[in-house]
C-alpha cells in the first residue's frame, strides 16, 4: 500500500492518457450537441427561424416562460413523483428478490435469469405495446379472467383515472428495470465472502443483524449506484408514457420529458423544448443531489 | 455468498418468473395466433389455432435479412469500441489518483441527465457535417456515446473490487504492469466485463429513434426501425410484428447462453477475494 | 511476449479505425451515382404496382438516375424532417398525411408547384380537401395522392333481425334505429348499436360540420375557435346523445383498432374507414356500408377526409425532378392501380372505381369537411384539444358548453401563436 501510495504522488500522465479516447469520445459526439441545446434555449426557434436558417435571440425569455407557467410546477412535482415511487420499488424489489436468488434452488434460478434476459431481450416498444394490451379497453386478458371467474364486470378504461394508469406505468417501467437492478445486486451478494457471514452466525448475530452490519456496509455503493442511475433514467421515461396513451397523452398525463418533446417536436418551438430539457437536467441534479455527491465521492476513491 | 436452497424461495421464484414472464410468453403465443384472434375481445391464454404465418410473413418482408445483418454490425460496434476506450478510462478512474478525477466522473455523470429527445436535431447537424448521416459508422459512434458513460462507470466498479495487494504481489514477483494487468486483473474482470457488455449489447440492439433518424437507405436500417414497417395507416401488424420479435431476440439470448459460463467463471473467480 | 501483446493492441485500435474509415468512405463513394430521393409512408406497400410501375417508368424516362423509395414512419416522419430541414438535406420527395403539410406549406419548408398544376393529372377533378389541405394562400404546395374516407359500416344481420329494411335517411331514423338495436341486444353489456369511443374527433366533429358549425373561423386574418356556436353546440349534443345511448365504447379512448372490436361480433355499427372491412374475417361477408345520415332528410353527413398529400421540399437536391416524379406516380395508370386496391384515388373522376360493399365510402369523400386551413392547425391536433375536449363530454367530467369553451379558448389560443 505505502509503495503505491508513494508512486501516486507524482504526476503522471497515464491517467490522462487513460482517459482520453472517452474524453475524446464524448466531446465528438456530445459536445456539439450539448452546446447547440444550450443556444437554441436563448433562441425563438420555430419552423419559420429554421427555414430562414437561424434562430431569433429571445433572452431569458424561454425560462422565464416557463417557470411562471402552472403547468410547469404541476409537471415537475408530477414527475418528480413518479420517479421516486418507480425507484422506490424497483430498489426494493429488485433486492428482495437477489437476497431470494441466493435461496434458490439452481433450476429455477436459471430460469428466473434466463426471463430476466429475455425481458431484456424484447424490444422496448413490443414489451410496452403488450403491457398496454394486458391493460386495453376492449381486449385484456385481466378484464376477462376476471370475468371467466365469474365477476360480470364491464369492461373497463384503466387510465381514466390517473392513479391507476400511472401505476401501470409505473409497474411496466419497473418490469423493464428490474432484471438489471436484480441481477446487479445478485452479482454484488455473491462477491460477499461466506466466511465473513458464517462466522457472525457463529458469534450469534441474527440474520437482520448480518444484513446490516455485513452486507448492506459492502453493498452501499452498489445502492448508491443503482438508485442514481434509476432516479437519473426513470425522470426521463417517454415511451412508457406514449405508447400507452396512444401518443396522445392528456395534459393529466404529462411529464417533463413528455412536456419538453411535446414543445419541440409537437408545438415545433425547438427553442422552449431545449429551455425545459435544461430545466429538466437542473431539476434532475437537484433531485439527486446527495446521490451524485456520493457517487463522485465512491469514484473519487475511498 | 449463496446459501442452501429455501421453499420459501423457490415458491417467491416461481412467482416472479410468472409475472416477469407473462409479458414474454404473451409475444410468443401472439406470434403463432391466426391475425383475427390477435386482438380479440375474448383473449385466451392459448392459441385456438396454431400458425406459423406470421414468422413466414414476417421472414418474407422485404429487408429483413439486411436489417438483422445492420443490427450485428451496429452492436457489434458499439460493444467493442465502448468496451475497448471505457476499459482504458474505468483503470484510470479505478486505479489511479489525479487532478480532475472528480471533474471526470462527474461529466460522465451529467451526460447521462441530457434526454435524448432534445440532443436528436444537433446531433443530426453534427454528423451531417462529418458525412456520417446514413452510415451505420456514425450510429456506431452515436451509440458509443451514449453508452459509455455508464460502461466507465460500471467498469470502474468491478475494477474497484479487485484487491489491490493481488496486483503489487505481482508487481513485487517481476511481472510488468501490463503483465499485472493481463494475468491478475482481466480474468478477474471477466463478469465485470461480460455484465457491462450486455448492457452496451442491449442498447444498441434496442435503441430506435437514433437509428431511425439518422439512416436513411432502406439497405442501411437497423432492426428496430424495420420493425417500425408493421404500422400503417390502418394500425399495426402485430402478428408478424411478434414474430419478427421472437425472432430478433433469439440472438440476445444465444448471446447470454454463450457469455453464461464466463458470467459463472467470473463469479467463482470473484470468490478469490474471501 | 511483451511486444506481441502490444502489438494486438495497437492492431485492435487499427482495425477499429479501419472500420470507421472504411464505412465512412463507403457513404462518400455513394454519392457519384444519381439518385432521387423519395420519402413514402409504409402504406405505399398496399398500392399494388403502383409505386414499382410509376420508379420503371421514372427510371425509363431518365437514364442514369435511380429512385431510392425510404419509407418512413407515422409516429416520427415529422420529427426526421424537422432535423432535415435544419440541415439542409432533404429529400426530393416528401408524403405527408393532409392534416400535416399546412405547417410546412407556410413556413416555406415546400416547393410552390402553382405554376406547374397543370402538368399533373386529373388536376381538374383532384378532391377538393385534399387539395385544400395541399394550399396555402391560395398557392399549390402538396399534390393530393390517396384520400380515405368514412362512412358506417353495419351488420346487416341485425338490421334484419330488428326489422330494419333500408339504411337510415336521417339522424333521427338512425337514432330511432340504434335505439332498436340496443333494445334487442343490449342486455349484453359489451354490445354497442353504434361504437363510438369518446376520442373520436373525426366522427365527432363531423356532427358539427352537419348543423353548420366549425371548429374554428377565420374574420380579418385571425383564427377564433367557433365550438360555442349554436350549430357547434348542437353538433356536439347530437354526439353525447349517441355516445350516452348507443355506444358502449371507451368514452376516454380512441378509436384505435376499432375494427377488431367490430371483428368481436358484439358492434352493430361503427364510423369506419373503407378499409377496416379488410380486418373483420369473423362476421364474414355480414357487413356493409351506408353514408352517415344528416340531420337534414335525405341528405349526407359530411365526412372527414384523410389522406395524403406529396410534396417536394425547398432543400430537395433535385426539386425539379422531384416534381416530376410526383407526376409519374399520380398519374392515371397510377392512380387506377390504387383504386383497384381499395383506397381512394385523388379525384372525383376515378371515384366510380371503387365499387361493391365499399362503394358508399368513395360516395362519402364527394361531401367531405377538413379541417381549419390556419398555420399552426397541426399543433391543436398534437395539443389534443378535441379529443380531450369530446371525453370531457362523453365522459360527463364538463358539461357541452363547459368543454367546447374550454377547447374553443385553447383553440384560439394555439392558432395565433
Amino acid at each position: 500500500m505505502s509503495i503505491a501510495a508513494v508512486r501516486r504522488r507524482k504526476i503522471s500522465p497515464w491517467p490522462y492518457l487513460l482517459i482520453f479516447p472517452s474524453i475524446l469520445a464524448l466531446i465528438l459526439i456530445l459536445g456539439y450537441p450539448i452546446v447547440k441545446l444550450l443556444n437554441l434555449s436563448f433562441q425563438k426557434y420555430g419552423l419559420t427561424q429554421i427555414i430562414a436558417g437561424r434562430g431569433v435571440g429571445v433572452g431569458l425569455k424561454n425560462f422565464t416562460d416557463s417557470l411562471s407557467d402552472s403547468n410547469f410546477w404541476t409537471i415537475l412535482l408530477r414527475t418528480y413523483a413518479f420517479t421516486f415511487c418507480i425507484v422506490f420499488v424497483t430498489i426494493i424489489v429488485g433486492a428482495a428478490m437477489a437476497h431470494l436468488m441466493l435461496r434458490m434452488h439452481n433450476v429455477i434460478r436459471i430460469l428466473l435469469t434466463a426471463i430476466f434476459v429475455m425481458v431484456w431481450a424484447m424490444p422496448q416498444l413490443v414489451g410496452i405495446s403488450i403491457w398496454r394490451w394486458l391493460f386495453s379497453f376492449n381486449f385484456s386478458i385481466i378484464t376477462s379472467t376476471v370475468r371467466s371467474l365469474g365477476f360480470p364486470i364491464a369492461n373497463h378504461n384503466y387510465f381514466q383515472n390517473i392513479i391507476s394508469g400511472f401505476t401501470i406505468i409505473g409497474g411496466c417501467v419497473a418490469w423493464g428495470a428490474l432484471p438489471f437492478v436484480t441481477i446487479s445486486i445478485y452479482a454484488a451478494l455473491t462477491q460477499v465472502p461466506k466466511e465473513l457471514i458464517e462466522a457472525a452466525e457463529l458469534d450469534g448475530a441474527t440474520r437482520f443483524q448480518v444484513f446490516k452490519n455485513i452486507i448492506f456496509p459492502m453493498l452501499f455503493p452498489i445502492y448508491i449506484i443503482l438508485i442514481s442511475l434509476s432516479v437519473i433514467w426513470d425522470f426521463q421515461i417517454f415511451s412508457h408514457i406514449w405508447v400507452f396513451l396512444d401518443a396522445r397523452p392528456a395534459p393529466q398525463y404529462f411529464t417533463m420529458a413528455i412536456y419538453a418533446f411535446e414543445q419541440s417536436f409537437g408545438q415545433s418551438e425547438y427553442g422552449k423544448g431545449a429551455a425545459i430539457s435544461i430545466l429538466m437536467i437542473i431539476a434532475l441534479l437537484g433531485f439527486t443531489g446527495y446521490y451524485l455527491k456520493q457517487m463522485v465521492k465512491i469514484g473519487d476513491g475511498q | 455468498m449463496k446459501s442452501k436452497s429455501s421453499i420459501y424461495s423457490n415458491i417467491s421464484g416461481i412467482f416472479a418468473i410468472a409475472l416477469m414472464g407473462f409479458p414474454v410468453y404473451w409475444m410468443v403465443v401472439t406470434s403463432f395466433k391466426p391475425k383475427d384472434d390477435i386482438l380479440s375481445t375474448h383473449p385466451s391464454f392459448f392459441p385456438h389455432t396454431f400458425t406459423l404465418d406470421n414468422y413466414s410473413q414476417a421472414l418474407g418482408k422485404y429487408g429483413f435479412t439486411q436489417a438483422l445483418l445492420n443490427s450485428v454490425y451496429v452492436v457489434i460496434g458499439t460493444v467493442v469500441i465502448s468496451m475497448f476506450i471505457a476499459l482504458f478510462a474505468a483503470i484510470a478512474v479505478a486505479r489511479m489518483k489525479f487532478k480532475g478525477k472528480s471533474i471526470f466522473i462527474m461529466s460522465i455523470l451529467l451526460v447521462q441527465m441530457v434526454p435524448l429527445s432534445a440532443l436528436l436535431i444537433p446531433l443530426y447537424i453534427l454528423l451531417t457535417k462529418l458525412h456520417l448521416v446514413n452510415s451505420l459508422a456514425g450510429v456506431v459512434l452515436a451509440y458509443v456515446a451514449f453508452v459509455l458513460p455508464f460502461v466507465v462507470w460500471t467498469l470502474r466498479g468491478f475494477l474497484v473490487n479487485i484487491p489491490l495487494d493481488l496486483e503489487e504481489a505481482a508487481l513485487v514477483d517481476g511481472c510488468t504492469k501490463p503483465q499485472a494487468y493481463r494475468h491478475i486483473l482481466f480474468p478477474l474482470m471477466a463478469p465485470g466485463l461480460v455484465a457491462t457488455a450486455i448492457f452496451a449489447f442491449i442498447q444498441a440492439w434496442n435503441e430506435y429513434l437514433l437509428a431511425y433518424i439518422l439512416l436513411s437507405d432502406q439497405s442501411k436500417i437497423t432492426m428496430p426501425v424495420w420493425l417500425g414497417s408493421f404500422t400503417t395507416r390502418q394500425g399495426t401488424d402485430w402478428g408478424p410484428l411478434m414474430a419478427a420479435s421472437c425472432i430478433t431476440a433469439v440472438p440476445v439470448v444465444i448471446f447470454f447462453l454463450f457469455i453464461q459460463k464466463q458470467l459463472v467463471q467470473g463469479v467463482t473467480a470473484g470468490a478469490v477475494k474471501g | 511476449m511483451r511486444s506481441l501483446r502490444g502489438k494486438s493492441v495497437v492492431s485492435l485500435c487499427v482495425t477499429a479505425l479501419a472500420v470507421a474509415v472504411l464505412a465512412a468512405g463507403s457513404t462518400v463513394a455513394q454519392a457519384t451515382t444519381k439518385t432521387l430521393t423519395v420519402w413514402l409512408m409504409p402504406d405505399a406497400a398496399s398500392f399494388g404496382t403502383a409505386l414499382a410501375d410509376a420508379n420503371k417508368a421514372f427510371e425509363a424516362a431518365y437514364p442514369g438516375y435511380k429512385v431510392d423509395v425510404q419509407t418512413q414512419t407515422w409516429g416520427d416522419h415529422l420529427k426526421k424532417f424537422d432535423a432535415t430541414l435544419v440541415a439542409k438535406s432533404s429529400p426530393d420527395v416528401i408524403e405527408f398525411g393532409n392534416t400535416e403539410v399546412l405547417k410546412y406549406s407556410a413556413s416555406g419548408a415546400l416547393t410552390d408547384l402553382t405554376s406547374q398544376r397543370s402538368t399533373f393529372a386529373n388536376n381538374a377533378t383532384w378532391l377538393k380537401a385534399l387539395t385544400d389541405a395541399g394550399s396555402y394562400n391560395g398557392k399549390l404546395y402538396g399534390i393530393p395522392y390517396y384520400a380515405g374516407a368514412r362512412a358506417i359500416m353495419y351488420r346487416p344481420s341485425m338490421f334484419a333481425a330488428v326489422g330494419i329494411k333500408s339504411a337510415p335517411k336521417s339522424y333521427a331514423e338512425f337514432l330511432a334505429d340504434g335505439k332498436l338495436l340496443m333494445a334487442k341486444y343490449g342486455s349484453d353489456k359489451d354490445f354497442s348499436a353504434l361504437y363510438l369511443p369518446g376520442k373520436y374527433w373525426y366522427a365527432a366533429m363531423s356532427f358539427v360540420y352537419d348543423a353548420g358549425g366549425a371548429i374554428a373561423t377565420q374574420t380579418g386574418g385571425k383564427w377564433a375557435g367557433s365550438l360555442t356556436s349554436d350549430a357547434a353546440i348542437t353538433g356536439l349534443n347530437r354526439f353525447k346523445e349517441l355516445s350516452d345511448t348507443l355506444s358502449r365504447a371507451d368514452k376516454a379512448g380512441t378509436e384505435a383498432s376499432q375494427w377488431d372490436v367490430f371483428n368481436g361480433g358484439k358492434v352493430a355499427m361503427s364510423y369506419s374507414n373503407g378499409w377496416e372491412s379488410c380486418c373483420i374475417a369473423k362476421v364474414g361477408t355480414d357487413w356493409a356500408f351506408f353514408p352517415m345520415p344528416s340531420s337534414t332528410p335525405g341528405k349526407a353527413s359530411p365526412a372527414f377526409l384523410g389522406g395524403s398529400n406529396l410534396a417536394v421540399p425547398t432543400y430537395a437536391k433535385n426539386a425539379k425532378l422531384g416534381a416530376t416524379w410526383i407526376r409519374f406516380f399520380t398519374n392515371s395508370n397510377q392512380m387506377t392501380t390504387i383504386a383497384n386496391s381499395g383506397a381512394i384515388p385523388n379525384n372525383t373522376r376515378m371515384l366510380g372505381l371503387i365499387t361493391g360493399a365499399a362503394a358508399p365510402v368513395a360516395q362519402a369523400a364527394k361531401n367531405s369537411w377538413f379541417v381549419p386551413t390556419a398555420t399552426n392547425w397541426v399543433n391543436v391536433e398534437n395539443a389534443n384539444t378535441l379529443q380531450n375536449m369530446l371525453s370531457a363530454i362523453a365522459t360527463g367530467s364538463k358539461t357541452v358548453k363547459q368543454a367546447a369553451s374550454d377547447a374553443s379558448d385553447e383553440i384560439t389560443k394555439i392558432l395565433n401563436q
